[in-house]
């Protein structure tokens, strides 16, 4: 017999059905429940929750039926819908036969007929397909082959799921359509479009080799000359394609194939593709692009043009210079946040090997706006071909010893002189071209050198390019008996087939040079026409690029003799350069003269009447073309060198008596009495002051890489970083330091003052002194082997760096020797004079100890590894105590712990206290006690509060508005309400005491929303008019003012992070900054005019009611990855969502 | 319909999200059977009813991202309902027409059940729905118990045979076969939840 006394409780029994009981007492209680049919009944109803669940066996008749198709119908949808399972995913990448690219998995392909032939997937239509290339977010890839034509093809089928779809089709046929309307080399030709079985599908030129994706993927960032041929083809790709009024609309790497074997570029998958004045359907809400490498007004779902593609191409110039796209993010959301607002890291923290002007370029393509990018396509195309051009051609900067570095300048384009304050803009363009040779030279290093002659012709075919170097002017080269036009010395370019070719090179009417030359698919031929000043003799080359250069000698100073002077200038000569090429010397005086030479013969070429007051340096730019001169008085002037004509001119506000142009950036340095200043030469603005003790400044010098500037002057020598214009390094000298030398690798500086020093540039230590008391010139040779000396009496020698030894020297009663310079390929020396002259020795045959040098470098090697050591020991000991620091912060954060679990005893105290006044019905006591605890009342005190009163709350009446109150919020910390309504005023409360605070009177109209942030620092406040303030909480004082364009009850509302705000306005509510209330987004679609606005708490989701449209807006961020989901799924970043609302 | 706790759209918030697989799945798997059970009921053969399925789905997916059904007039699956009989019929007529046009009429034409009233037809939908479901929370939950257990569940609470019965043919006792059919019952009862009011 079972007593109701020995029945356990609700308690037991649930413990029973959830198993937590221990097994003996789980026996015993099964026992009981074999003969208590009240705990039997009992035990069900707590399982079913109280509620019976009738009907059961009713219920579990589903499986009554067989059905054969369904499991496959439930396959396929769960991969159309959901991708593969993942370890199909994992079978499918180590099947070898059917290539599939990341995200694919195994494709169906049930919808091949039978092949007859052995190894074939299977036929489709008239092809037979050999395997699957890939499959993506339209449809399956194939690799076909077209049995009429025999050649291969791929051929993109519409997914068997989608092409009952109509809007599937629809989408196809249009990228079908917008594709196969664009013809041109850099962009996949369609050869047709068809149904076959139902599907849809295209058939496009089969293009053997990789995807841009996935040569990132493989070898990581690309070579500088690689970068700049698939930029530039993909954006003459895409020039065709917007000819054709069709955007792209998804350029990226995996979209950009590169054929196997022949240097080009296939831009595909104009999967998104439309024309563009089909804009419309973008504005439903589909995100069509990958959001890594879209434009910002795409992420944002405006409108697009083609200027959106330029962006993404410099999405793709990012990826290609650093391997990894410009925008990443967690989530879809921040990107195409960031996307909007953010700039990407800088490339060349990245990879510093890329160039400032390849970065300005991918900085335009990158502007938000579009209007401030380049225009077009084709004007990309171009300024890409000018730099590839120069990259293949042109060659960098040599440091000359003195003043300026020669550097590069890129092809002129009819620049008109113009005396303006800024450089007209096409020479912004030839300077900007100047840094494209620095950072050239910087990439092959300062060994591989390569000479140049004079005049290169570069023949240039789809199929293959021929070069020709010819170093006379006067000789008249013919291409299979055609004149090829050489207008004085430049790069000429010449198309021709592949195939074999006659090219011939007469002077005077007489043939020099007769040869015969193949063009070849990819190939490369260099034909050089050297001719002697006698002009006799020929030499072809048939080397390439780097091969051993042939100086063209002659009429010469020959080796071992004196030098040669050349005369004419009326006062010192205060600089020398050569042209990056070697052929002419330039020279530059205190009588304002600048002189050209022909720096083989030493005849003179041009006389340029540069400056009223003397000139304080020269520099050439890369290509030889363009020559800078600096003026003491701060005149600047831009000569083009073959005619000897000025290009433009600024005058800087300073005069001094040296300068020095930065390697690698259109920065030049001058120094004088007390200061030396960097100054933009584009602008002519004063960029920074370095400031030294009252030095008069002598010398200046950039180091070959222009991060570090060395200043010689009275008693010192000083080191600064560029970048940031702080003094690195002091180096004391006795007397005044008059010339300072880089080595070419930067790493080691020569002063002149009273004797000569090298010095360690990182450590500042001396490592030779070699005492000639009296020198007041230094130069380095380009291989750094070398350097000369100039002294006040007139002497010049050449010293082996790394001994010191004196290996030449020359004397001549001429007065100090004020300037030197070594031409680039180091081979002769030029100096200047006081009295006027100019000097021009020829030094080969000039011995050199590299092996001594090696040692030199050895013992600097040594002695940064000692400091190295030193500095990681001084590292572990700082990290020691930072740990130490550490742990005394964390005692420190164990004790405010601590005493905030005391603080919050006592203040459970006080509530005990509390509840039993309410109890004793001492309310007011009660309410004392909950005062007097540290919080004040939050949501859950007010609850207890209620709880204990067992009443209503009390409730205090603010009184003061003067008219309907509309809107009311409360701070974060509960001291303050802020409300507003018709009567336009702004009213903040104290909560405890129900004072009015402040009365903010700056609305027009009837307020309708007010919300404040997060912090509580700020308070926003929106009225019907549509004008937006945002207030300083503590001071009442305006922060920020916006008008929206609508009017309409404007509601507001912070994210949860507090960094934006969500505006309301007739028909859509805008994103703006909680800082300045700058828009960043509109969200669009909503019908009537909204009332409230409100974020999720995870600031994902927005919510807007739509007042009379009845309905609640919510836009959502979707997370699919787009490229899988997009088109099929519409992924998209925010959905329109019609719900009722809620009454 | 008003009897049972109406479709939350929690769970279509969910696969408006397409990269929520999970989702996605369990949409497929109870969603595809019921509309696969439909189509059969309605005269369609094996592969057509599965095609239809899908047909189905796919219009659901697609059109998830504008979420068409309106919760004021009923739950998703009565939507899910509409769409299917939508679908059915433009399939139904599309056969016909190819029938009439190929005048093969008499070899292979079964005859289709007549469609039960509408009200009827939404009734019937309803009930295997609610079947549907059954079926799919006791597929993922019957893993988690040792068929013992299972079978003391199945053969009192579905067949409705006496726990004692049951309790002698499994060779367990009485008390255990109680615990066994609640616990089994809690756990299913908790699934049909889920999934109707995650």
């Amino acid at each position: 017999m079972i007593r109701q006394a020995d029945c356990p409780d609700a308690l037991r029994l649930q413990d029973l059905l959830d198993g937590m009981l221990p097994d003996a007492e789980q026996a015993e209680l099964t026992g009981h429940l074999d003969q208590c049919a009240r705990c039997q009944q009992q035990l069900e109803t707590l399982a079913l929750g109280g509620q019976p669940w009738a009907g059961i066996a009713r219920l579990a008749r589903w499986r009554s039926q067989p059905e054969p198709s369904l499991g496959r119908a439930i396959a396929e949808l769960k991969q159309a819908l959901t991708g593969p399972p993942e370890d199909a995913i994992a079978a499918t990448r180590s099947h070898a036969a059917a290539p599939t690219d990341d995200e694919a998995g195994e494709p169906i392909l049930d919808f091949l007929s039978r092949s007859e032939q052995p190894g074939h997937l299977g036929r489709f239509g008239p092809y037979e397909i050999l395997e699957v290339i890939g499959h993506g977010g339209m449809g399956i890839v194939l690799k076909g082959l077209d049995p009429v034509l025999n050649r291969l093809v791929a051929i993109k089928v519409l997914a068997p799921q989608l092409a009952a779809s109509g809007a599937a089709r629809k989408r196809f046929a249009r990228e079908a359509r917008a594709a196969a309307a664009v013809s041109h080399e850099h962009v996949v030709t369609i050869h047709a479009v068809d149904v076959a079985q139902g599907l849809p599908y295209l058939v496009m030129e089969y293009v053997p080799g990789v995807s841009l994706q996935q040569r990132l993927d493989r070898d990581g960032p690309l070579e500088l000359e690689e970068i700049l041929r698939i930029a530039l083809q993909t954006a003459s790709g895409l020039a065709a394609a917007h000819a054709q009024g069709v955007v792209h609309r998804d350029v990226k790497p995996a979209n950009i194939l590169l054929a196997d074997g022949i240097e080009r570029v296939k831009l595909t998958d104009f999967g998104l593709a439309r024309a563009a004045d089909d804009a419309t359907v973008t504005q439903s809400g589909y995100l069509p692009g990958t959001p890594a490498y879209m434009a910002p007004e795409q992420a944002s779902g405006e409108g697009v043009d083609h200027r959106a593609d330029l962006f993404s191409l410099g999405s793709v110039i990012y990826a290609m210079c650093t391997a990894r796209p410009p925008f990443c993010a967690s989530t879809l959301m921040g990107l195409l946040r960031r996307v909007s607002e953010d700039r990407p890291c800088p490339i060349q923290e990245i990879n510093p090997r890329i160039p400032d002007w390849l970065v300005e370029i991918m900085n335009r393509l990158h502007a938000k706006e579009p209007a401030r990018r380049f225009q077009s396509a084709a004007e990309v195309a171009t300024v890409f071909a000018d730099c590839l051009a120069h990259v293949q051609t042109a060659i960098g900067p040599r440091p000359s010893a003195i003043g300026f570095w020669p550097s590069a300048l890129g092809p002129r384009r009819g620049i008109k002189p113009k005396a303006d304050r800024r450089w007209p803009k096409a020479v912004c363009a030839a300077v900007l071209f100047c840094l494209l040779g620095l950072g050239i030279s910087e990439a092959a290093g300062w060994t591989g050198m390569v000479e140049w002659a004079a005049t290169v012709l570069r023949i240039r075919t789809p199929d293959g390019t021929l070069v020709v170097e010819v170093s006379d002017p006067d000789v008249q080269v013919t291409v299979d008996g055609q004149d090829v036009t050489i207008s004085g010395k430049g790069i000429a370019e010449v198309k021709l087939r592949a195939g074999q070719h006659k090219l011939q090179a007469t002077k005077d009417g007489k043939p020099v040079l007769t040869k015969l030359v193949d063009i070849r698919r990819d190939g490369r031929e260099v034909v050089k026409v050297t001719l002697e000043p006698t002009g006799a003799a020929a030499a072809p080359g048939g080397s390439g690029v780097g091969s051993g250069p042939v100086l063209p000698g002659g009429g010469d100073t020959a080796p071992g003799t004196g030098p040669l002077t050349l005369k004419g200038h009326a006062g010192r000569v205060t600089s020398v350069a050569f042209t990056p090429d070697g052929t002419i010397l330039a020279s530059a005086a205190a009588d304002g003269s600048v002189r050209l030479w022909q720096a083989d013969s030493g005849k003179v070429r041009a006389l340029l009447r540069a400056m009223r007051g003397p000139v304080a340096g020269i520099a050439f730019f890369s290509d030889g073309k363009t020559l800078l001169t600096v003026g003491e008085d701060g005149t600047l002037q831009l000569w083009d060198v073959l005619t000897g004509k000025q290009l433009a001119a600024l005058k800087l506000s300073a005069s001094f008596k040296v300068s020095a142009l930065q390697p690698g950036s259109k920065v030049l340095a001058t120094g004088g009495d007390g200061v030396v200043k960097l100054w933009d030469i584009e602008s002519g603005k004063e960029l920074s002051m370095l400031r030294g003790r009252a030095v008069e400044w002598k010398a200046l010098a950039f180091s070959p890489d222009g991060k570090r500037l060395a200043t010689g002057g009275t008693g010192t020598a000083r080191i600064w970083d560029t970048a940031t214009g702080k003094e690195v390094l002091l180096l004391p000298a006795d007397k005044t330091v008059r010339s300072l030398a880089f080595s070419p690798d930067g790493r080691l500086l020569t002063t002149a003052s009273d004797g000569v020093v090298l010095w360690d540039v990182e450590t500042g230590k001396q490592l030779r002194i070699m005492q000639s008391p009296d020198v007041v010139s230094l130069a380095t040779s380009p291989d750094g082997k070398l350097m000369a000396t100039g002294s006040a009496g007139g002497r010049v020698a050449v010293l082996d760096t790394a001994t010191g030894r004196v290996v030449r020297s020359f004397q001549e009663k001429t007065g100090p020797v004020s300037c030197l310079v070594f031409s680039p390929d180091g081979r002769r020396l030029a100096w200047g004079a006081a009295d006027g002259s100019v000097r021009l020795w020829r030094l080969d045959g000039t011995p050199s100890a590299r092996g001594e040098l090696e040692r030199l470098r050895d013992e600097v090697e040594a002695s940064r590894a000692a400091a190295l050591a030193t500095e990681k020991r001084a590292a572990d000991a700082e990290r020691a105590a930072r740990q130490q620091a550490e742990r005394e912060r964390h005692a420190l954060a164990l004790a405010e712990e601590a005493g905030q679990q005391a603080r919050r005893r006592a203040y459970l105290t006080d509530l005990a206290f509390a509840q039993q006044a309410w109890a004793n019905n001492q309310r007011i006591q009660a309410r004392r006690f909950l005062e007097a605890s540290p919080e004040n009342l939050r949501g859950w005190e007010w609850h207890y509060l209620m709880r204990l009163s067992k009443e209503q709350p009390v409730s205090t009446s603010l009184a003061g508005h003067t008219a309907a109150v509309r809107v009311v919020a409360i701070s974060p910390d509960a001291k303050r309400i802020a409300s507003a309504g018709e009567d336009t005023t702004l009213r903040l409360w104290d909560v405890s005491t129900g004072k009015e605070l402040a009365r903010l009177a700056a609305h027009k109209e009837t307020v309708h929303g007010v919300a404040f942030s997060p912090d509580g620092r700020s308070l926003a406040s929106a009225d019907i008019d549509g004008t937006l303030i945002l207030w300083d909480t503590p001071t009442g004082k305006i922060k920020a003012r916006l008008k929206l364009d609508e009017a309409g009850p404007a509601s507001v509302t912070f994210s949860p992070d507090a960094k934006q705000m969500a505006v309301s306005g007739k028909g859509q509510v805008r994103i703006v900054t909680a800082t300045d209330l700058r828009e960043v987004m509109r969200l669009v679609g909503l019908k009537g005019t909204p009332h409230g606005v409100a974020f999720s708490p995870d600031g994902r989701l927005i919510a807007a009611a739509s007042g009379e449209a009845r309905t609640v807006h919510v836009w959502v961020p979707c997370r699919a990855e787009p490229r899988r989901h997009g088109s099929r799924l519409g992924g998209q970043q925010w959905q329109g969502d019609r719900r009722p609302e809620r009454t | 319909m008003t009897s049972s706790p109406h479709t939350r759209p929690s769970l279509l918030v969910r696969i408006r999200d397409a990269a929520d697989r999970e989702a996605w799945r369990q949409f497929v798997d109870l969603y595809a059977p019921l509309v696969y059970r439909f189509a059969r009921r309605r005269g369609l053969q094996d592969a057509d009813a599965a095609d239809l399925a899908q047909d189905v789905l796919h219009a659901v997916a697609r059109s998830s991202e504008r979420l068409e059904y309106d919760p004021r007039k009923g739950s998703f699956r009565g939507w899910l309902f509409t769409v299917a009989r939508n679908k059915l019929h433009t399939f139904l007529r599309r056969r016909e027409r190819q029938r009439r046009r190929t005048e093969d009429v008499a070899v292979d034409r079964l005859p289709d059940e007549p469609a039960a009233p509408e009200s009827q037809e939404e009734a019937l939908w309803e009930q295997e729905y609610q079947q549907r479901l059954f079926d799919w929370a006791a597929e993922q939950v019957r893993g988690h118990f040792q068929d013992r257990t299972w079978q003391a569940f199945w053969q009192t609470a579905v067949e409705g045979r006496s726990p004692r019965e049951v309790a002698e043919a499994l060779g367990l006792s009485v008390g255990a076969v109680y615990i066994a059919k609640s616990r089994v019952l809690a756990r299913l009862k908790e699934q049909v939840q889920i999934m109707q009011l995650e």
